[in-house]
């Protein structure tokens, strides 16, 4: 599981200010829960994301084009900035 | 004995080089985007970067000098780390206005509003002794990222800094 460094995080921490109208969270809260989101990502997100697309196109998409689609997905799924 | 408030803002000032502090329009930061005034922003960083001006004490001066700085935030949550540090010149060729460290640092934490946007004002108290009629007094205002007490996750948005003081 990869650790986020404080410049990650503080960059992290900004978009999601910015993409808010109002951040109820700390500085501290909002670093766990990224490094959370990150944890899970690395560990079964990043597989059950591989296997889905896998089972849908066998083959198709190399590990950089998954890591693009699902990027572009969340783009759709959650908007520019959230 | 009156109590009396002028704005540090009006005269000229300069963010540092950080990039972290800049002026900007306050319909950036707000919501309902009705009052298009320029604000002082100070970014969540893990540094100390902050915002130069220069002011006169007034004929007026006796004593009770306070920093207010008046700042909001979107964020509901977490503390600011505010620095203020200071020089005062005086005197016509016989001081120098370039010299190396401050005559004064006060520092501490303010909370964030318990509503986004709502008006915070927060004083820190200064030396009223090192102030005296006319002097130049050189500062500069910090948010403190590398302070343990800087735990607010969003920028800091100052409306107004504020040079208090007492009369005779």
């Amino acid at each position: 599981m990869a650790t986020i460094t404080a410049d990650e995080l503080l960059n992290i921490r900004r978009r999601a200010a910015a993409s808010s109208s109002t951040q109820p969270w700390t500085k501290a809260q909002v670093n766990a829960a990224l490094q959370a989101i990150e944890d899970l990502m690395e560990t079964t997100g990043r597989t059950a994301i591989n296997n889905a697309v896998e089972g849908a196109a066998p083959g198709v998409f190399s590990g950089a084009q998954k890591r693009l689609l699902f990027a572009a997905f969340c783009e759709f799924k959650f908007g520019k900035g959230g | 004995m009156a109590t009396h408030r002028m704005s540090l803002l009006g005269g000229l000032v300069s963010p540092d080089a950080s990039g972290n502090v800049f002026i900007e329009p306050y319909t950036v930061k707000a919501t309902n985007d009705v009052w298009k005034h320029p604000v002082v922003i100070y970014n969540d960083t893990a540094t100390r970067d902050g915002l130069y001006g220069a002011f006169t004490v007034p004929k007026n001066y006796v004593g009770t000098a306070k920093i207010v700085i008046v700042w909001t935030a979107s964020a509901t949550s977490g503390d600011v780390e505010w620095d203020f540090d200071y020089r005062t010149v005086g005197g016509n060729d016989t001081t120098s206005l370039d010299q190396s460290g401050t005559e004064e640092s006060v520092n501490s934490n303010d909370t964030a509003p318990g509503a986004a946007h709502r008006r915070l004002e927060f004083l820190l108290t200064l030396t009223a002794g090192n102030f005296a009629v006319d002097d130049l007094v050189e500062w500069g205002l910090f948010r403190d990222g590398t302070d343990g007490g800087d735990t607010m996750a969003a920028a800091a948005i100052v409306h107004d800094v504020l040079f208090e003081y007492a009369d005779a």
